[in-house]
């Protein structure tokens, strides 16, 4: 099953301003106008997040493209069983004018108006008051109009602004909150000789250089944006999504693989360019597969020369490795932590200041080797 | 009769360097301990007086007197004994749990004992669980 994109054209939209009514006024109007339940033009694409599914059934071509570039390496050619607990299904249709519908299926619902303000707080979306019933509408702060009203699994969006970067993030949001055993951290993560290595900082740390120049020297790779570990078991899961790399400091062998090939270069809002490649691309031969979580490497800047220290992680230590936001939506903290404490107690924990990227490998490799 | 102090059985501990991390399940009653209440918590895994683990106390930390200790710990278990983080049972004299342990004897070499401070819990509700860890608020967008 591959991409089907060519047979789907995206259809123009008329401007809200020329419309008799809006369709927010209306949602249950606009959302007649679609065929809920019928026919599909093209396949679902699956896409296997850890151990949860997510289907994009998506008319619009931007989203499916950029979804499959993002996370190319999580398809799977087969969808998950009938009664299978734990699969999100995201069909995204478009109208000839009006907003795009998109309906989310799962065996438990969740709250998408409550889910995107608890999780993207800070980002501007405000809840406003609602033109009907049963209906709940989000905007973006200063703007008038809704960006998108919900009900149930129902999700009307209006198609004119940029929408497909909120309801991509709910879907991969949703998928990992459905898995309460896994903590998922904003970190890098590496095998080296089937031990895990847990590879965290700040944003600019230098979390992707170092799982590259790692992996670009035989290790697997497991990814350089999102950790996910088996709270139980403490066990390291891939998560390769596409790599994206900033300019900057990267390792000759990463250079030269980058170089090899074309891989595209995306302009961000910031103004700055970077570059985007597959991790099966880049790194062919990183064979990847769980192993257990041993070390915890903590980026804390750069120095002349790579510098490690171990530490014993203390209770002020632990918000060094926060889980993402979406673990604690709708739980209690507590016991969510409690396992961020066990994961510290069970590995190596070291600061680390990077200095040239095959030095830092090389110092980081010594330590997983040491234990 | 003498009153000992037993562990919950349901707890969850979560032992760091010093410090320890606990968590009742059934209430989600989280609850941080100092190293000296991390100690106290330590001995109460078959059972302990707070009369001996008063003693234990001395033994593991300098600059502490035993009226002091034993207060103390009295208070601390009073504590976690609200928390229901521990259970208290009264049994005969000398029925202590078997894990006591006893103070180091004179003759040995004594090594530099950490400075005491006195045990501290502190219990957090939900909201002072994510402040306190600085769980980050926003989630990232994966788009770019």
């Amino acid at each position: 099953m591959g991409l089907v994109v060519t047979s789907v054209a995206r259809i123009p939209r008329t401007p809200a301003s020329r419309r008799t009514k809006a369709w927010w006024c209306e949602p249950s109007e606009a959302l007649r106008r679609f065929c809920i339940g019928g026919p599909r033009s093209h396949d679902c694409d699956w896409y296997q997040i850890v151990d949860a599914f997510l289907g994009l059934d998506s008319e619009d071509i931007c989203l499916r493209l950029r979804f499959a570039d993002l996370y190319g390496e999580f398809r799977t050619s087969s969808a998950p069983a009938f009664n299978y607990p734990r699969k999100l299904r995201c069909r995204v249709q478009v109208s000839e004018e009006g907003p795009v519908l998109v309906t989310f299926s799962a065996p438990e619902q969740v709250n998408i108006v409550d889910f995107i303000l608890a999780l993207f707080r800070g980002r501007g979306y405000v809840e406003t008051q609602p033109c009907a019933d049963d209906w709940r509408s989000i905007s973006v702060t200063g703007e008038p109009d809704p960006l998108l009203s919900a009900k149930g699994p129902y999700v009307l969006v209006d198609g004119l602004k940029p929408w497909q970067p909120l309801i991509a993030s709910c879907a991969i949001n949703w998928v990992m909150w459905m898995q309460q055993e896994l903590l998922f951290f904003h970190a890098a993560t590496v095998g080296i000789d089937s031990a895990g290595v847990l590879i965290t900082g700040d944003k600019g740390a230098g979390k992707t250089t170092l799982a590259t120049t790692l992996a670009a020297s035989g290790h697997a790779f497991f990814g350089d944006e999102i950790a996910a570990v088996r709270s139980r078991t403490l066990e390291l899961v891939p998560f390769r999504r596409s790599i994206s790399f900033r300019s900057g400091a990267r390792s000759v062998r990463v250079q030269q693989l980058l170089e090899h090939r074309r891989y595209p270069a995306e302009r961000f809002p910031d103004g700055r360019t970077r570059i985007r490649a597959r991790p099966a691309d880049l790194f062919p031969e990183s064979l990847t597969y769980p192993v257990p979580l041993r070390t915890l490497i903590v980026l804390e800047g750069f120095a002349e020369q790579a510098q490690a220290e171990a530490f014993a992680p203390g209770v002020a230590d632990l918000r060094l490795l926060t889980p993402l936001p979406c673990r604690f939506w709708g739980t209690s903290p507590a016991p969510i932590l409690l396992q961020v404490a066990k994961l510290f107690s069970s590995v190596k924990c070291y600061h680390l200041r990077s200095g040239a990227p095959e030095e830092t490998a090389l110092l980081v490799e010594g330590i997983v080797r040491a234990n | 009769m003498n009153t000992v102090y037993l562990r919950n059985a349901g707890i969850e501990a979560a032992p760091l360097q010093l410090e320890t991390i606990l968590l009742n399940p059934e209430n989600n009653q989280f609850c941080m301990l100092n190293p000296s209440a991390s100690f106290l918590w330590n001995q109460l895994d078959h059972g302990q007086s707070a009369d001996a683990i008063a003693k234990a106390i001395c033994s593991r930390f300098s600059g502490v007197s035993m009226d002091i200790a034993l207060a103390d710990v009295e208070r601390a278990l009073q504590q976690l004994h609200s928390l229901k983080f521990v259970t208290v049972e009264n049994r005969e004299a000398g029925g202590e749990g078997k894990g006591a342990r006893p103070p180091l004897p004179t003759d040995a070499k004594q090594p530099e004992l950490p400075p005491y401070e006195s045990p501290r819990l502190t219990a957090m509700k939900e909201d002072e669980v994510l402040s306190a860890f600085q769980v980050p608020v926003v989630a990232t967008t994966w788009w770019g």
